[in-house]
């Protein structure tokens, strides 16, 4: 049966929402590299004490009753915890925040008397803790599987164990047995949890000892929560060892950056496994020291920054795009029109100056090369494969090094401007050549694993400067106008058009070579290393990692640090 | 005011043959959004014409095509002195074809964002009306004298393909017919206007321009003022998208009238219309063609439908959302647009013309030689998409004109899959300069999906599959025997069994499940450095994730009991590749056991995942009902549903029993299995041996004959072992 014709009909306007991350460059190769190396550390299970009272709870729920789901009886032992906790801490939020659901339990609690309560009426997190934290409780092996020997896959696929019932572990029952030891003095089983009313004074005895941070040196889950970080529980994934050392690592830098006056901040991080150097408070650089045992997770926190200062080029890329897009309206602009100001005097005087290079011309008929001549540093005769001559050229501190350009190209008011642009791919043609070295070495090649073989959809370092190198050779001779119509054609424009397609989100389309914007905006450009702060503040539960006087930001081990690592250094895995 | 969306037209039904034309063409849209659609399912042959130099730049952005030149044959027009520029399309089918003609090229802004005019017909083989089948010969000899034009060896696939529609559609007259409805004009045809004259029963007294392109001295504006100096002209223009020479229309007096049009959502005005009326009678050109000499000349290739309306359809174009206003040529900014045009490179020194892969296993490669004495050296490289070396490379003359025909081994041809980019390599002598031209190599027999005769397997097998998938499992073992494991991974990735049905949400407490997952990567050389492999296992469980996400999730989600058994046969045929394959090792028991158990919670009462709670068909269906289980008992026993799930059920739980072999499959998953049997016991249905044997009748010797399965899910039912 033949449909009514269709005759000058108007097209419809489909509507395109957008997407987190649109270069895949966080969720994919970040994640990825970070799940390895933080494994069971992710940026939303900071707390160390949830590792215990979680597997506490689950150990208990049974005897709440089992006419009841259990992912509920879990989520009303969570409630009751968070009450206890805010009744521990006088209605205010517990040190340090963060503990699940209790916004509306410190509303209540301030229109709440003193004597029995009932706080079943008040609403709780919609996403408890149990959900943020059970796949890192899983994989540390706090529940019950007949596999618990898991062998590493060279086929870099992740094996993985289901489980339809949540048993504990041995592992998860002795945890769950060291919390329950801890806050037995509160009883909370008895006088808490089964108690419809339990009185304000049941709760904060409970909250008191039981709290996130509650956990203390002397706490009687607090070695195990130790053992459980540092793999001494004899977990053989690679993964847990990874953990172990990225934890030790940040242990053994705290103190050096307390000694050069830094603060223990993921930057701080990424200039030492980058360039084996941070700033003193004079702004000159001053050596790390990592021991051989750490060296092997420093390298690879390395190419986890060569994918952050890639990252940072990108995503800067990606929000000069959107904003012009944004601003040109209907009309449309082409990546030759992008580039334009990058040609202009008006410029390239003003970038000179900011860069504190004085080189002659147009940028955009520069090559890398020739920028990095005028800022001293020669390359003409350098062989790009031998290791440490870019060390040796470009060191932290140098203008043209990832680490200041990123640092000139961080400041909000850059954003989308030509300076970014211009510093954008200065950045991730000179990340790409210093990568060059690493290219085929067993650490490098873990880093090219997180393409996860699609180097179309998944983008980082090694791929650019395979595909800078397949299409032009030697790259740092190349102007970049060339250079930049190559990464903003590929990384920015197909890379987002592509993972748009595939997830139909999309803040820009192309059209006969024109780049149309669809009315949303990217202001700042996404990038980072989201698990870090989550792993400081667990050493910090730990009670290995405390702050210095002077700054909430710079630490230093605390003498159960010290010794922690002290023994650590010598325990061979 | 009439919308359409465009890609749904392309929803509507299958079709055998596709021929399209377009300037532009974005192949990640066409692959990810076009192709998908019902039209293109079972098409045995797509062909898109495209313009050439918009093709050469195609080939040189690094695009990620998947399909190009593999499943669809991508054919540049050569127009000299112009661009290829029609958005003419055609849905061939056995009795019927759709003939579109629009100013949408196929790119993501033509479908989705822009303004464009767009006009459909659809046209019955049994038609008595001249008109309609008189369209499809127009149509297809328009494509007939588009292939004369093509570059490279595409121009003999494409006529060849062209020819064999006459002989497939018998019902396409051999000849246009005289008649009074809607016309095709283009200009291979010569100028438009001249062609359009002859349909003119009198002088126009209005004519109504929609175009954002125009002359820069608007000759073709002044050529018909000329001719007809009484009629009013008025332009419909949008600010900042337009080509349209204010200070040009300013001198042209009273008689004509600028328009601004005021869109929503930052729309970009790319329609073209052009609308002569003549009293209450309109006679309309609509397509490609804009308001320039180049188009209606005949400089470029253009395709117009030319249809009769009347003044009230053209002014009901216009209305508050789409909004035009009148305005003082001076007061309009038409922004600074440029009309599409010829762009030439630099010359370069040697040309890929195009690499045809033929039947018999030979590489015609096409390619001319500009600077033969500055030459050192010449290559074809053939690379896959995603990688960066080729994996094979053949060393070429230098001579002027190159036509070579090359012999693949048996080796490289098996690796031949997927797009495939095809690059010359010219070193110049004096500097050792490389320079490169590419193509996508024309893969000619994959590019005839011949779904009508796979080896005797025969069509309606096929169409059996994609209809309702039933028999898929067997059916790829078939075709693993006779044309290998490529051809199965291959199969799989392009089956898409038919959603059929339409579609809320449930809330179930059950804690799901959640899985030990050890990231730690290698140290060795990853594949993609090394190369690419093609995965059975991969194609399976992506076979298998594609349909639970497009067809149960949305037929758990929509809860419409009419679809179960659609529900039922692609979860079926899901569960039989996992449990076979996974015990053939092709698939990891906890991987295929895994996604049972999804397919089990879509099925019953949802399940949870990464923090995302996913539906449950039963008890959607029970919630859509609000009480009348009556209904759903009676609708799962005819397809043997409870039996269906509780054998899913029994395959998850032999699965999970496999890995350790201790105790006996019915030990474990309790949880899963409670949530089937809570699932059964909530409508009030029990299951019976006899349903039990029918049920098993639909799976293959391989698990049919499985004693641990039949045990395990006799045990489960309570009706024995």
């Amino acid at each position: 049966m033949a449909d009514e014709p269709i005759l000058l009909s108007w097209t419809k306007y489909l509507p395109v929402s957008e997407g987190q991350d649109p270069l895949g460059l966080n969720l994919r190769v970040n994640a990825r590299l970070a799940s390895q190396l933080f494994y069971c550390i992710t940026s939303i299970t900071p707390r160390a004490r949830y590792y215990s009272f979680l597997p506490w709870a689950i150990s208990v729920a049974d005897k709440l009753g089992v006419s009841t789901p259990l992912r509920q009886r879990l989520r009303n032992i969570e409630k009751t915890f968070g009450a206890s906790c805010v009744a521990a801490h006088k209605g205010i939020p517990c040190d340090g925040g963060r503990l699940v659901g209790t916004d509306n339990l410190v509303d209540w609690f301030g229109k709440q008397a003193v004597g029995d309560v009932d706080f079943r009426g008040v609403p709780f997190a919609k996403i408890p803790a149990f959900n943020a934290y059970v796949a890192s409780l899983a994989n540390l092996g706090l529940f019950e599987s007949e596999d618990e020997t898991v062998e590493p896959d060279n086929e870099d696929e992740a094996n993985e164990i289901l489980f339809s019932e949540l048993n504990l572990s041995e592992l998860g029952q002795q945890i769950a047995s060291c919390y329950q030891l801890a806050v037995e003095a509160a009883n909370p089983l008895g006088t808490v949890l089964m108690d419809s009313h339990p009185s304000t004074e049941a709760l904060a005895k409970w909250g008191e000892i039981g709290c996130i941070c509650g956990l203390q040196k002397d706490s009687a889950d607090m070695a195990i929560l130790q053992d459980l970080f540092f793999n001494r529980v004899n977990a053989q994934s690679r993964s847990h060892e990874w953990r172990r050392n990225t934890l030790l690592l940040i242990l053994c830098l705290a103190d050096q950056f307390a000694d050069a006056g830094q603060p223990l901040l993921h930057i701080n991080f990424g200039r030492a496994v980058f360039y084996g150097m941070v700033p003193d408070a004079s702004g000159q650089q001053v050596q790390v020291d990592v021991p051989p045992v750490l060296k092997d997770v420093a390298a690879r926190w390395r190419m986890f920054y060569f994918h952050f200062y890639l990252s940072a080029a990108l995503e800067n890329l990606f929000v000069c795009v959107v904003r012009e897009s944004n601003d040109k309206r209907m009309d449309g602009f082409r990546l030759e029109d992008l580039l334009a100001p990058l040609g202009s005097d008006t410029f390239n005087r003003a970038f000179r100056e900011m860069l504190d290079v004085d080189y002659k011309g147009a940028w955009l008929d520069l090559s890398p090369a020739e920028v990095l001549l005028a800022a001293g540093v020669d390359i003409s005769s350098v062989i790009p494969m031998e290791h440490g001559v870019c060390e040796r050229l470009l060191p932290m501190g140098h203008p043209l090094c990832e680490d200041s350009l990123h640092e000139l190209m961080a400041q909000k008011n850059r954003y989308g401007t030509p300076e970014a642009i211009a510093m954008a791919g200065l950045l991730c043609v000179v990340s790409c050549w210093r990568y060059l070295p690493h290219d085929g070495t067993p650490v490098g090649n873990w880093f090219s694993k997180s393409v996860h073989d699609d180097p179309f959809l998944n983008v980082t370092t090694p791929v650019v400067a395979k595909d800078l190198g397949q299409r032009f050779r030697d790259f740092m001779h190349v102007p970049f106008n060339e250079l930049l119509m190559f990464i903003l054609q590929r990384y920015i424009i197909r890379l987002h058009q592509s993972l748009a397609y595939l997830k139909s989100g999309s803040f820009f389309y192309v059209d006969e070579d024109r780049i149309y914007g669809r009315g949303k905006r990217y202001d700042v450009p996404g990038y980072g290393n989201g698990r870090f702060a989550s792993g400081i503040q667990i050493l910090r539960d730990l009670g290995l990692l405390c702050v210095t006087k002077h700054d909430e930001k710079t630490m230093r081990r605390t003498s159960e640090g010290q010794e922690l690592y002290a023994r650590e250094r010598q325990r061979k895995p | 005011m009439k919308y359409t969306d465009v890609s749904e037209i392309f929803s509507r039904r299958r079709a055998s043959v596709v021929v399209m034309t377009t300037y532009d063409f974005d192949p990640l849209y066409f692959e990810h959004k076009l192709l998908r659609t019902t039209a293109f399912d079972q098409a045995r042959r797509i062909l898109i014409f495209m313009d050439a130099g918009r093709y050469a730049e195609l080939c040189q952005s690094n695009v990620h095509t998947r399909y190009l030149n593999d499943r669809y044959l991508v054919a540049p027009v050569q127009v000299d002195g112009g661009v290829f520029h029609p958005k003419l399309q055609l849905l061939m089918r056995k009795t019927s074809a759709t003939v579109m003609c629009g100013s949408n090229n196929i790119t993501q802004g033509g479908f989705t964002s822009n303004l464009e005019v767009f006009n459909a017909l659809d046209i019955e083989a049994t038609s008595d009306n001249d008109s309609s089948l008189s369209m499809v010969r127009d149509v297809l000899g328009f494509y007939e004298k588009l292939a004369e034009q093509v570059v490279g060896p595409a121009k003999d696939v494409a006529k060849r393909w062209l020819r064999d529609l006459t002989t497939d559609f018998p019902w396409i007259p051999a000849n246009p017919r005289d008649h009074q409805g809607i016309r095709l004009l283009h200009t291979l045809n010569g100028s438009l206007l001249d062609q359009l004259m002859p349909y003119m029963a009198a002088v126009p007294d209005r004519v109504l321009i929609v175009s954002p392109f125009y002359d820069k001295d608007l000759r073709l504006l002044k050529r018909l003022q000329s001719l007809w100096p009484e009629c009013k002209f008025e332009l419909v223009a949008q600010e900042r998208t337009s080509t349209l020479p204010v200070a040009e229309v300013a001198k042209l007096g009273d008689h004509v009238a600028l328009y601004r049009l005021h869109t929503p959502n930052q729309r970009r005005l790319h329609a073209k219309l052009l609308a002569l009326c003549m009293g209450n009678n309109v006679l309309c050109f609509s397509g490609s063609a804009n308001f320039t000499s180049a188009a209606f000349d005949g400089s470029n290739v253009e395709a117009c439908f030319l249809l009769n309306t009347s003044t009230e359809a053209i002014d009901a174009l216009f209305d508050s959302e789409l909004k035009r206003e009148q305005i003082a040529p001076n007061q309009f900014d038409p922004g600074e647009f440029a009309e599409p045009s010829v762009s030439e490179g630099p010359p370069s020194p040697a040309t890929l013309r195009g690499v045809k892969l033929s039947g018999d296993g030979v590489l015609h490669i096409d390619y001319e030689v500009n600077m033969p004495d500055n030459l050192a050296e010449i290559r074809l490289w053939l690379c896959k998409q995603n990688e960066q070396q080729p994996f094979h490379s053949i060393p070429l003359s230098v001579a002027p004109a190159g036509h070579k025909p090359a012999i693949l081994k048996e080796d490289t041809l098996k690796q031949i899959h997927g797009t495939i980019l095809c690059t010359l390599r010219s070193t110049l002598s004096a500097e050792g300069a490389k320079h490169a031209s590419s193509v996508w190599l024309i893969q000619e027999r994959r590019l005839t999906h011949e779904f009508t005769d796979r080896q005797g397997a025969g069509s309606e097998r096929e169409r059996i599959i994609r209809e309702t998938g039933r028999g898929t499992m067997e059916y790829l073992d078939i075709i693993a025997e006779r044309e290998g494991i490529e051809a199965v991974i291959e199969f799989l990735r392009r089956l898409n069994i038919k959603y059929q049905a339409s579609y809320q949400f449930s809330h179930s407490n059950d804690i799901g499940h959640y899985g030990i997952h050890d990231p730690s990567m290698s140290d060795d050389a990853p594949e993609w450095v090394r190369a690419a492999g093609k995965d059975l296992d991969m194609a399976v469980r992506d076979f298998v994730d594609r349909h639970h996400k497009y067809v149960l999730t949305k037929h758990a989600r929509g809860g419409n009991v009419n679809g179960l058994s659609n529900f039922i046969d692609v979860f079926v045929e899901c569960n039989k590749l996992l449990f076979v394959y996974s015990q053939r090792g092709v698939v990891k028991p906890l991987y295929a056991m895994d996604l049972i158990l999804r397919g089990i919670g879509l099925a019953t009462s949802g399940y949870e995942w990464l923090n995302e709670r996913f539906p449950g068909y039963i008890t959607n269906v029970m919630a859509a009902l609000q009480g009348e289980d009556e209904i759903l008992r009676s609708a799962l026993k005819e397809v043997y549903a409870p039996e269906h799930v509780l054998l899913a059920m029994s395959m998850a739980q032999v699965l999970r029993w496999s890995v350790k072999k201790e105790g006996n499959p019915n030990d474990f998953l309790n949880d899963a299995a409670m949530q089937v049997q809570a699932a059964f016991s909530s409508v009030g249905i029990a299951i019976d041996e006899d349903s039990l044997d029918q049920a098993l009748m639909s799976y293959p010797g391989a698990i049919a004959d499985n004693q641990r399965l039949v045990d395990t899910v006799r045990k489960s039912s309570g009706v024995g072992s």
